[in-house]
């Protein structure tokens, strides 16, 4: 308006000046007649024109805007993380049940005949036939195979290759799908190329959805002809006329506002889509966009994604009639969820089939057969389970990489989740804790390691494992009591000539005098003292006095320094309640020092994650497995073949009846019960386990009482080796009488068999006492 | 026949680093790692390293045929992710942390040789063939290192083991 009345002002000015030389009045009128209509002419060709720069100028920002999507990245992809795939060889030691456990968990499914598909098994009794799905790993593709497997007693005997018949050397599976690490609209999917989208699913797509999608020009008057009517004559709105082209600019750039305003600039940016981009370019871009669900906050778009999330299967894999059911999708992602609503699903996917045979894209036969189907969708979706090991993943992956970057470069990450040893570990904890305090704010965290790589298998970080809130596992730092014991001996175990399991330590009153502080006086935890014991039976019992003397003799600071060889990195306090466990550390630093002793005093750092490649498929980082030893493997052997014995006599006792094979491990009780830990491995896990308040408030459970029965639960389904302590030259066992750290004969009752460094055992002889069948000493414990 | 081969070419290797060694004398501090992992290991021969062929472990074979190709075609990261995978399946496998240390040399990751070699000598205790060719995976990457105590216990375990 202010620009019409600018251009009007100067014309009256003119006006007014001819009226004031009356003479010239005709040719004035003439001229005012002559110039009225040009000046109205002039307004509205500079009203056009204006109005034709403005929306140039508006046409060159929905370009730039067009333009700056397509050419730059035109989404953020989260990074997908994977658990460790399952491997198969004769010779593996698996139950029929973790393999059941592994094919549901991969969503394997099960028929009668034989698998013909990939992702199907059938089986009878322990035998297996399996076609395993491909999949691209860090080092490659695992080609599909067909395999029959036989497991006896709980072994892999026979691995066959069904088409070829022979036997089959090394199976791996494909590696199961465990979460995303999300940009903050949490939107995911699985890039498509139209290469790898079968014909079929594009005929049906564009018969469905826009017909008429390669001969028009973004835009289709006909088929918005064809909408109004119907939905004209049916009085709402039931038919929509956009292309897919509309469609995905809509979702790309656009709101879901029913207004003109976004139709109108739906429209113009189709158009200016079409102008710059190839058809199929802009099909890709909308298999890829297309929202299509909702599984928590994980938006699923693009059908690549469905077809897995929905099916479990990649679009290639898709049946006829699961397609449908995502096609018909396109229409309501939520009303038509095969997942929430699969009736719904089934009346638009037939009507999907049905318009397929109209077109003789399906024969009437086919129909018949395919709309016959029930709607079969996997069972679960595994989205945000495993929160706690996420975290640690995270931890790890931050070391590298910006967060920005996890969240948005579509990143497939390979972690060393084992999915049986997670679920394993969590039944322990959630069915274990009611069985322990009726208390349900009794906490619980679990760290499960595999000793000879540190490969982190189980991560639980509370009694609600898939809650994401506060994780105990990584965040929690508690004293962890007597589980420094075990440290406190090893360090000075690496002195043979001072100290082996024989020598008698002082476990009479003790009291730590500090000028100007008070006094500190350490006590057992039955309040007695016992006076000269083996260092053996100190550690079995998990008596304190002599842990203290012990770690003072020694020198704390050489305990901490035993504490760094053994991978706790953290500062320590050299305080004399350290030989008591008063330092705070979380499940996962545990772990990390309790790997060492499992690995017989090789430390491997905890890894989480193996691989990384980026969202095109290439390797980008691989983490190594690392070992570094840093303690005497002697002095290690001889504290783990003590550990053997306190599973089996000493405070963890009960777990020889729980267990059909031999452990090692150490309980562990902070003051007034505070927190109770077990700390223990088997020949191929390790795990850690605390139990505890998160206000610190006093339980009622020891070390054995409370954690350990997780640790056994969860022991007597994951662990299948014994623990042996490594056979080395220079160790050897002797007979030790217990009462006086001497030797003693064979068939003396206070005997027991200890290891030695070779010279360092005892030189006297015990004088023998009774000579009873059974050993005194041991029965004692029981 | 394959035992007879496997200390054959143990030994051979063993007298060749002893010879290499008494020939130096002591520890030439300007060596470069590269050049001292070449000249030493450059040549070990990968058959040794199998395992009888009883069935049960066939896998492992499998993943050694593969990091094998890898490593004749220099692909070093590659196989040391085979032989890593062997040691999911055998954490004890013995040979499977020797040739981690043969290619932590090649790659001159040098404290990482030498720990993977202590790893195999800690499931080798009855295997003196490999515990000589661990020392002398130590020994190379300790000359390298100037870590002369190292080198000279590397030195004289090899000794001691020939014995053997």
């Amino acid at each position: 308006m202010s620009a019409k009345n600018n251009k009007a002002s100067p014309a009256k000015k003119r006006s007014n000046k001819s009226r004031g030389k009356g003479k010239k009045r005709p040719v004035k009128k003439r001229s005012n007649n002559r110039k009225k209509p040009s000046s109205k002419r002039s307004i509205i060709i500079s009203f056009l024109a204006v109005s034709l720069i403005a929306f140039i100028a508006y046409l060159f920002y929905l370009d730039n805007r067009i333009t700056q999507r397509f050419e730059g990245r035109i989404w953020q992809l989260p990074a997908h993380v994977y658990a460790r795939p399952l491997e198969l060889f004769v010779g593996k030691k698996i139950s029929t049940k973790q393999v059941l456990f592994e094919l549901d968990y991969l969503n394997y499914q099960q028929v009668q005949q034989l698998p013909q598909k990939p992702a199907q098994y059938r089986q009878w009794n322990n035998i297996f036939e399996i076609k395993t799905r491909s999949f691209v790993f860090w080092d490659g593709e695992e080609n599909s195979h067909t395999i029959r497997i036989t497991i006896e007693d709980d072994v892999v005997t026979q691995l066959i290759d069904i088409y070829t018949a022979n036997s089959a050397d090394l199976v791996r599976f494909d590696a199961g799908y465990l979460t995303g690490i999300f940009p903050s609209h949490s939107q995911d999917r699985v890039l498509l190329r139209l290469d790898d989208v079968p014909d079929m699913f594009i005929k049906m797509l564009l018969l469905i959805e826009d017909r008429r999608y390669f001969t028009h020009w973004g835009v289709d008057p006909l088929s918005i002809a064809r909408a109004l009517l119907v939905n004209i004559y049916s009085g709402r709105t039931v038919q929509g006329g956009s292309t897919l082209t509309q469609q995905l600019v809509k979702n790309l750039f656009l709101t879901q506002d029913k207004t003109i305003v976004r139709k109108v600039n739906e429209a113009f940016m189709s158009l200016l889509l079409e102008l710059h981009y190839d058809k199929k370019l802009i099909l890709e871009t909308y298999l890829n966009e297309i929202y299509l669900g909702q599984d928590g906050r994980r938006a699923i778009h693009g059908f690549g994604l469905a077809g897995e999330y929905y099916f479990g299967k990649s679009l290639k894999q898709l049946s006829i009639d699961e397609m449908a059911i995502l096609i018909g999708m396109v229409k309501g992602a939520s009303y038509y969820n095969p997942k929430r609503n699969p009736e719904h699903a089934r009346e638009r996917r037939d009507i999907v089939l049905s318009a397929m045979q109209g077109s003789a894209l399906i024969t009437q036969r086919q129909y018949e057969k395919l709309s016959n189907r029930p709607v079969a969708t996997v069972k679960h979706a595994r989205s945000g389970l495993y929160p706690a090991f996420i975290d640690l993943v995270k931890l790890q992956l931050q070391q590298d990489y910006q967060s920005d970057d996890l969240s948005s470069e579509g990143l497939r990450v390979f972690t060393t989740l084992d999915p049986y040893v997670q679920y394993n570990t969590e039944q322990a904890i959630i069915k274990t804790l009611p069985q322990l305090s009726k208390n349900k704010d009794l906490q619980a965290a679990a760290v499960v390691v595999s000793p000879s790589n540190g490969d982190v298998l189980a991560v639980v970080g509370g009694r609600n494992p898939s809650y994401k809130g506060f994780n105990r596992a990584l965040n929690a730092e508690r004293q962890i009591g007597s589980l420094i014991k075990p440290v406190i001996y090893l360090t000075a175990l690496r002195d043979p000539s001072r100290y082996t399991l024989s020598t008698m330590l002082d476990d009479s009153e003790f009291i730590y005098k500090t000028p100007n502080q008070d006094d500190w006086q350490p006590l057992n935890y039955d309040k007695e003292y016992h006076g000269e014991v083996t260092l053996y039976e100190a550690l079995l019992k998990s008596y304190n006095v002599p842990a203290v003397r012990t770690g003072l003799d020694v020198g704390l600071d050489n305990v901490i320094t035993t504490l760094s060889a053994l991978g706790y990195k953290k500062s320590v306090s050299a305080y004399p309640s350290l030989s008591l466990g008063a330092v705070n550390m979380s499940p996962v630093d545990v772990a990390n020092i309790y790997q060492t002793f499992a690995a017989n005093g090789f430390h491997s750092p905890l890894r989480s994650v193996h691989a990384v490649l980026d969202n095109e498929r290439n390797p980008l980082e691989r983490y190594s497995l690392d070992v570094d030893n840093q303690v005497r493997p002697e002095a290690m052997a001889i504290v783990n073949s003590a550990l053997i014995d306190v599973a089996k006599y000493g405070t963890a006792k009960r777990l020889a009846d729980q267990l059909p094979l031999q452990v090692a491990g150490k309980t562990g009780t902070s003051d007034d019960l505070r927190d109770s830990w077990f700390a223990g491995f088997s020949g191929d896990t390790m795990a850690v386990v605390w139990t505890g308040y998160d206000d610190n408030h006093p339980t009622t459970l020891t070390g054995s009482s409370g954690a350990m029965k997780i640790w056994g639960n969860l022991f007597k389904e994951v662990a299948y080796k014994p623990y042996e302590f490594p056979q080395m030259p220079g160790l050897a066992k002797y007979r030790v009488d217990v009462n006086n750290g001497l030797l003693s004969e064979n068939g003396c009752e206070n005997a027991v068999e200890l290891l030695f460094i070779e010279g360092s055992q005892p030189q006297q002889t015990s004088d023998c006492e009774g000579g009873g069948e059974s050993n005194w000493f041991l029965n004692l414990f029981n | 026949m394959n035992t007879f081969f496997r200390l054959i070419s143990y030994f051979s290797f063993a007298l060749l680093l002893a010879s290499c060694a008494s020939i130096d004398g002591q520890i030439a501090g300007n060596n470069t790692a590269d050049g001292t992992a070449q000249d030493e290991v450059g040549s070990y021969k990968y058959d040794a390293w199998r395992l009888n062929t009883s069935g049960e472990y066939e896998a492992i074979n499998v993943l050694l045929d593969e990091a094998d190709v890898l490593i004749e075609n220099r692909a070093y990261n590659a196989a040391t992710d085979k032989l890593e995978r062997v040691l999911r399946i055998k954490p004890e496998y013995a040979p499977a942390w020797s040739r981690l240390s043969w290619l932590a040399l090649q790659m001159n990751s040098l404290k990482r040789s030498v720990q993977m070699a202590k790893r195999s000598n800690s499931f080798a205790a009855s295997d003196a063939e490999l515990q000589v060719l661990n020392w002398s995976f130590i020994r190379t990457a300790s000359r390298a290192l100037n870590d002369e105590d190292t080198y000279y216990r590397a030195n004289q375990k090899i000794e001691s083991l020939k014995v053997f």
